[in-house]
């Protein structure tokens, strides 16, 4: 009841701004771009301070009615400065547009409203489509990589559609640092790998409170707007059709033993266990021979020269292609304007068994119902698939098993087919893993809609209504077969998982704008809403067995479902909102943003938050005293403060629950499963920025540096029990980190002549995470979490080397003296895990008809556990194919000084000594790493030999990305976080395409 | 104009009609898949769920680890050298190999049985008091039963609590009332070693009082002749021989319990549920093991099924072979093969009656032949050497041919060292029988052949004899003391 009030007063309060509509003045023009004098269709043209505006015809001509005389017209568009001019006496006011290099009057989304850059007081990172345009990525995030700073974008895999994680300034939260996403100004959920980004207009990223405490309940680890494309009046529908054609190569490749050496590794593993005399050392030479691996010389040498040498490795890799179709159309009279577009992508990956297939559909439209109001509507529909091989630890994962396989195996036999499955051969692997590729098929679905309805209605001059409502459904849909006749459906005579998965989000939001400019120097506006959200998700899954072959592989042919499931969670918030901008004379500004919202997810008594913040902006370069320094376009402090929250509990965090689903003997059980917390409620995050922005020699050199420190407070955590209590951990608001950072990005046209320009991008940032406070009076728990160390950092025993006397590997104690058997005190503590730097930079040359960019990424200080190397560096303990640095680098004579020990069967050392393949810092390694990303060329074909083939434009480009990377990762790929462990790898690809307005 | 006004107007108005749908509701939100606790045990078919849960449970860690580890500690089994890397570490003992049943899994099970019983007090209304006892009564059975398994694990045996080592001897936190949530946060500490029996024996006895006499769903729950059968074997740890001999009396006499001849042995593994069981894990082919977890899976091989890691240890092997030449069926439960290069003996016990892919057996937890060895063990304690004589020659006769079953020696230690020996023919890879034998008299770990590799025998007063309470308890319970050596 009480927000129904709040909202109804808010409401009443802003219309009251409404003021009487004066006589009108009519006002008409041309606009033309200055460089060369064209018209240009769809310019803005808006009086300043009101909601009145329309926008340039095809000739760039407009008419627009103004209140009076003092007007100012205000004329913006996409990549050009914007102009201002008063309308006096004047009736007809033509105008010419200056390009706009770096973009200080571009418009920055900013949520519920939009800001040119120059009155901007709160921190936000901008990519617009011109420069990602074309690029061959699947995912959003990867657009973004390395372009905007703050913004840190890393992967668990090279896959398209694979695990991919965005992180704004770091990660501060124990449970979640997902940013939230909104396209088109409605939340999305799920996974957004199945947004085209080619229909990205721009990407802003709201990074501090400032600007994303709008967004209250959802804003703590930052927000990332996306707008799409918008058609503009024509004459002529505008085509464009990009075709695109690509190939790819894993990046990833590890130096394993050829088969002599696998051979060699392991007999000698047995030799310095037992002695050479053992008989069991004896039967294993024995069998070496009889398996044809070796021959025993006469004089009792072994002889390799016919020792089998498979190479799975080379097996497994092929090389990927894809193909890339791409048509859109936009255009549309003076009251209906539209942007379309279809495309399809077919992706052959560079690891056997993995296609991709996506297409994708986006019908955005406008129509003037009159001159007040406007509806537009935003629908898309993307279809993704996946036919893709197992993965993670499992024998059939080719990519594991193309590492893991000893080389003695052969991969075909004579007649050109894979062996029989090598299962009880001395290598222990129980399964052909290309056999099984081969006949298994994991093949997921995803369907993607986004629909979402808005209207706006200028209810005055000064304030307009605007009303969204949005829809986001996400259908997935996963069927895992493992047929019989491969190794993991062998036992159960065939095996299919299907499993569907669901998930419906609502979103209603109506907002008041309102506009207005007092005394030539007042400038406000404001903004003020109301907001609901709510989500459900459901899934279902059925395992079923005993097929009665391989050709019938549906649910229903199954003799036998072993296990099934099915959930529904939902979810849901609510808030009202308000922002006001204010700026004096273009001097001073100052915004203040509030928003007060509630989550279902939260106790009864702490559902509610409210999230305020403020900044202030002051141009020095506006002052009078600065007006002598012509060099100078912009100079400008930014200081603002606020709370942001976050909800990422589970969606029943609060609450005490018993599940189901569990059987004795045919009866049903139940279990307790989450104990109550009646206190529980949100995240919050409070930003302090400090900015500075400036701009000097004509748009030519653009620098910002911010700084900020982040507070996490209230983080959600589970508070350790004993296990004697029956449970491990209970969920409390307890924790508190800091991320403390600066942000440098800088912007320079360094060459600008008629026909050579070349231009830079750069931006670096860095940051460095600190746990303030766990349990109270507790300064460590959970293993990993400590007061003074980041988020993650590694507790670990920590690897000595070793031991150049006798081959054992050695290990620190608390002490840092030499032990060789740690306990759990002698850990140490290293990290951090995130990375403390990262940042891009990019080089655009323009000369004549050519365009080319260069583009590279890095990152650096982070701490990372090489997983995959534990398997491939187990030495003697599973008869696994290892690197051949095992073999080449090992411990051999007393006083070699080596990382690798001594082979010894089962890598028993003499002595109590924990075996080097246990958790320790040895595969910990620091990844610093720089990565040609991007190289991309493209030629313009001269518009006069096209346009007799009435082609606006036809260009051709080339592509590369992944060309080169600077590491000393001994790792998969350094650009990966997460479990690392045989994951479809990055590819180095180069792509061919041709683009074709008209 | 007025059009307009009407757009704006009925914009407006849905704008106010959303804004004033009920606020709170909006934000209640409630699963479907799970249920408050209040809820869960407001009446006795959530009571009665909550023990299916536990039985579930139960069957959960009754599986290859909790029945094999015993034995690879020991000088039973050992792992083959061509292996899948599973259990590597147990023929060595490395650190926390005996710790092999759960800390904290058990004492989940502990809390959801404290609130089993705190809320079955808390009913209302009238309730079939049998169903009501026979619920409670397994509830305390199976709590009695864990502390017995946590105390056999994480105390020194009963019998020699006296450490060898520095340090107290100690039992296990014993709680007893559920764990009521956030106001709570001070936590237990250990109890003895004698207050942890206590405990174990008034559950039982608790139990039995409960228990109905029809042993209703046997050998399958906790019955009245299970729990008889439990005492029989606690009494046997904690050397109360009288108690012992008389409890395993009782439950031989019981209807309900066979002891199969050399006819029908081999029959009662493929059974279900076996004909010996007193108290048996039955699986269906819902919940059946699989492969990483099922007895077949680990130490059972027939390519493609299983992964043929465990193998027995000579000296098992070399006894099998002595008791082959007396005609006892025993030794048929295993089976020669060659593994990669090397000859391998295999248990044939749990060799998957459902078929060779199928990794599906019933677990005995108690049988018929551990009565028969508690009975005479106790009786030669008592020096009462003819009952024991007679029993255990009753039982032999039972597994061997009839002309060698007569039990001859006369020295109560030798009749002890041909129980225990008895005992290792009949239960190797059951319930890791031998680790706790060895244990609970007092014995070091011998590991069989000397030149069998690996083999380094462990002295009684080793640390790794008791295992090491979780590091998560000892950071999150100030009150908790590790044991020794660790």
């Amino acid at each position: 009841m009480r927000k129904k009030l709040l909202f109804s007063i808010l409401l009443l309060l802003i219309m009251s701004f409404s003021a009487a509509i004066a006589q009108e003045i009519t006002v008409t023009g041309t606009v033309t771009s200055a460089e060369d004098e064209e018209p240009i269709p769809g310019v803005s043209v808006a009086v300043r301070g009101t909601t009145i505006g329309t926008a340039t015809d095809i000739d760039g001509s407009y008419s627009i009615e103004v209140p009076s005389e003092e007007s100012v017209l205000q004329f913006t568009f996409v990549g050009m400065l914007s102009r201002e001019i008063m309308v006096g006496d004047q009736r007809t006011i033509d105008v010419e547009l200056e390009p706009d290099i770096v973009g200080l009057d571009e418009v920055v989304v900013t949520g519920y409203g939009a800001i040119r850059r120059r009155d901007l007081t709160g921190s936000v990172a901008s990519v617009r489509s011109t420069e990602i345009e074309g690029m061959a990525v699947e995912h959003v995030s990867r657009a973004i990589q390395g372009r905007a700073a703050g913004v840190q974008v890393t992967s668990s895999s090279g896959a398209p559609g694979g695990g991919i994680s965005t992180i704004i300034r770091g990660i501060g939260s124990f449970s979640s640092n997902t940013p939230l996403w909104i396209v088109d100004g409605v939340e999305i959920s799920g996974r957004l790998s199945s947004l085209d980004f080619n229909d990205v207009e721009t990407i802003d990223i709201l990074k501090d409170a400032a600007a994303s405490a709008i967004y209250g309940a959802r804003g703590a680890a930052g927000v990332i707007i996306i707008t799409t494309k918008r058609g503009e009046e024509a004459e002529e529908t505008n085509f464009t059709l990009d075709v695109s054609r690509g190939y790819s190569q894993g990046i990833t490749d590890l130096d394993m033993m050829d088969g002599t050496q696998f051979v060699e590794l392991y007999l000698e593993g047995y030799k310095n266990r037992l002695g050479e005399d053992h008989w069991f050392t004896q039967d294993r030479i024995q069998d070496a021979v009889n398996l044809g691996w070796m021959e025993v010389a006469a004089d009792g040498s072994y002889d390799f020269s016919n020792t089998p040498n498979h190479n799975w490795v080379d097996a497994v890799n092929r090389t990927g292609n894809y193909t890339d179709l791409r048509l859109n159309a936009s255009g549309g009279s003076e009251n209906t304007r539209f942007y379309s577009s279809l495309s399809h992508n077919r992706t052959e990956g560079h690891i056997v068994g993995y296609d991709f297939d996506r297409s994708s559909f986006r019908l955005n439209l406008d129509h003037d119902a009159s001159d007040r109001l406007t509806v537009d509507v935003q629908a898309n529909a993307n279809v993704a698939s996946r036919d893709i091989t197992r993965g993670g630890g499992a024998f059939t994962n080719p990519i594991l098993s193309a590492y893991f396989v000893p080389p003695i195996n052969a991969i075909y036999d004579e007649d050109g087919n894979f062996t029989n499955h090598p299962r009880g051969l001395w290598g222990m692997v129980p399964s052909h893993s290309l056999y099984s590729m081969e006949v298994d098929h994991f093949i997921t679905t995803n369907v993607k809609t986004l629909l979402n309805l808005g209207a706006s209605y200028d209810l005055t001059d000064h304030l307009a209504f605007r009303s969204v409502f949005g829809l986001d459904f996400n259908f997935y849909d996963n069927e895992y077969w493992y047929d019989p006749r491969g190794s993991d459906g062998m036992d159960n005579n065939g095996m299919l998982t299907d499993s569907e998965s669901n998930d419906f989000s609502y979103q209603t939001t109506q907002t008041l704008n309102y506009n207005n400019i007092f005394g030539d120097v007042h400038s406000f506006n404001a903004v003020a809403g109301f907001e609901t959200y709510s989500m459900i998700s459901r899934s279902s899954s059925a395992t079923g067995i005993n097929f009665p072959n391989h050709h019938m592989n549906v649910m229903n042919a199954a003799a036998e479902v072993t296990s099934f499931g099915g959930n529904e969670t939902e979810r849901s918030r609510m808030g009202v909102f308000s922002r006001l901008n204010y700026t004096f004379d273009d001097r001073y500004m100052l915004t203040m943003t509030g928003r007060y919202d509630g989550s279902s997810r939260f106790g009864a008594d702490n559902k509610w938050g409210f999230f305020p913040a403020a900044a202030i902006g002051w141009r020095i370069s506006s002052e009078p005293f600065m007006a002598g320094i012509d060099q100078l376009d912009n100079l400008m402090l930014r200081l603002s403060y606020g709370v942001s929250g976050s909800d990422a509990a589970g969606s029943y965090a609060a609450l005490g629950l018993w599940s189901g689903g569990t059987q004795y003997q045919g009866n049903v059980g139940i279990y307790p499963t989450q104990l109550p917390n009646r206190f529980l409620t949100w995240e919050e995050s409070r930003t302090l920025n400090l900015a500075i922005n400036a701009g000097a020699f004509g748009g030519r050199l653009n620098m910002e540096i911010d700084l900020y420190n982040r507070w996490s407070e209230r983080l959600l955590l589970g508070r350790p029990l004993p296990a004697t209590t029956g449970w491990t951990s209970i969920t409390e608001n307890i924790g508190r980190t800091v991320n403390e950072g600066i942000e440098i990005s800088l912007n320079t046209v360094n060459i600008q002549t008629d026909n050579f320009q070349w231009s830079t991008n750069f931006n670096i940032s860095f940051v460095q995470n600190e746990i303030l406070e766990l349990l109270p009076g507790q300064e460590f728990f959970s293993t990993r979490r400590k007061v003074g160390r980041a988020i993650n950092d590694w507790y670990i025993p920590q690897w000595a080397g070793v031991n150049p006397a006798d081959g054992r590997p050695m290990y620190y104690d608390a002490d840092w003296n030499i032990t060789y058997n740690p306990v759990y005190e002698d850990r140490h503590w290293m990290g951090p895990v995130q990375p403390t730097r990262y940042g891009g930079i990019t080089n655009e040359f323009q000369i004549g008809n050519f365009a080319a960019s260069i583009f590279f990424q890095y990152s650096g200080g982070s701490y990372r556990y090489a997983n995959h190397n534990r398997y491939v560096q187990m030495h003697n303990t599973m008869n696994l194919n290892q690197l051949a640095s095992v073999w080449t680098e090992r411990w051999q004579d007393p006083g070699d000084m080596t990382e690798m020990v001594r082979p010894v069967h089962a890598n028993v050392y003499a002595g109590d000594v924990m075996t080097p393949t246990s958790y320790s810092s040895r595969l910990i390694e620091r990844v610093d790493y720089i990565r040609l990303k991007d190289v991309d060329i493209s030629y313009t074909i001269p518009r006069a030999f096209t346009q007799r083939y009435n082609i606006d434009r036809l260009s051709v480009y080339a592509r590369a990305t992944n060309l080169l990377t600077w590491d000393d990762y001994s790792g998969w790929d350094p650009e990966f976080t997460g479990s690392d462990f045989f994951t479809y790898p990055q590819g180095r690809t180069v792509t061919v395409g041709i683009r074709t307005n008209f | 104009m007025h059009k307009h006004n009407f757009i704006y107007s009925l914009i407006l108005t849905a704008a106010i009609l959303i804004g004033a749908a009920s606020c709170e509701d909006y934000l209640e939100k409630y699963p479907r898949a799970s249920m408050a606790s209040e809820l869960a045990m407001a009446d006795l078919e959530g009571i009665e769920a909550t023990l299916y849960g536990l039985y579930n449970r139960m069957q959960g860690w009754h599986l290859a680890t909790h029945y094999l580890a015993g034995g690879l500690l020991t000088d039973e089994l050992k792992v083959a050298a061509a292996n899948s890397g599973r259990m590597i570490t147990y023929p060595t003992n490395q650190e926390n190999t005996s710790s092999f049943v759960s800390w904290s899994g058990r004492y989940n099970d502990i809390n959801r049985l404290n609130m089993m019983l705190y809320y079955v007090d808390e009913l209302e209304g009238d309730f079939d008091e049998t169903r009501l006892n026979r619920l409670k009564g397994e509830a305390h059975a199976m709590r009695g039963y864990i502390y017995f398994n946590l105390l056999k694990v994480y105390a020194r045996p009963y019998m020699y609590q006296t450490p060898l080592v520095q340090g107290e001897p100690l039992g296990v936190t014993i709680k007893l009332d559920p764990f009521m949530g956030i106001d709570e946060d001070s936590f237990e500490p250990r109890a003895t070693i004698d207050e942890g029996y206590q405990v174990v024996l008034d559950e039982l006895e608790m139990a039995i009082s409960l228990l109905p006499e029809t042993n209703d769903d046997f050998p399958y729950r906790f019955t009245n002749i299970s729990a008889k059968a439990l005492l029989a074997k606690i009494h046997l740890y904690m050397g109360n021989w009288t108690e012992a001999a008389s409890y395993a009396e009782d439950v031989i006499a019981d209807g309900n319990v066979n002891l199969t001849g050399t006819d029908n042995y081999i029959d009662a593994f493929a059974e279900t549920p076996g004909s010996e069981s007193i108290l048996e894990m039955g699986y269906t082919s819902d919940d059946r093991p699989g492969m990483n977890e099922s007895i077949q899976g680990l130490a059972w091989y027939d390519p493609p099924t299983g992964y043929g890691d465990l193998i027995l240890r000579r000296d098992l092997i070399n006894l099998l072979e002595e008791y082959r030449t007396k005609g006892d069926v025993r030794p048929e439960m295993t089976y020669e093969y060659t593994k990669v290069g090397e000859d391998v003996v295999f248990q044939d016990k749990f060799a998957g009656y459902a078929g060779p892919h199928a990794y599906w057996d019933d677990y005995p937890v108690i049988r018929t032949a551990e009565m028969y060895l508690i009975a005479a063990e106790a009786y030669a304690e008592l020096d009462q050497l003819t009952d024991a004589r007679n029993i255990l020659t009753d039982f032999r006769e039972h597994r061997m041919d009839q002309e060698n079953a007569e039990v001859t020696v006369d020295t109560k230690e030798e009749l002890i060292d041909l129980i225990l020996t008895e005992r290792r023919v009949e239960f190797f890879c059951e319930m890791s029988h031998r680790w706790f034998d060895l244990r609970r008299r007092g014995m070091g770990i011998p590991k069989g052949c000397p030149d069998e590799d690996p083999g380094i025998p462990l002295e009684f007063d080793d640390y790794r004899i008791v295992g090491r309470i979780p590091n998560a308890e000892m950071e999150a319970n100030e009150n908790a003391i590790q044991n020794p050596g660790y």
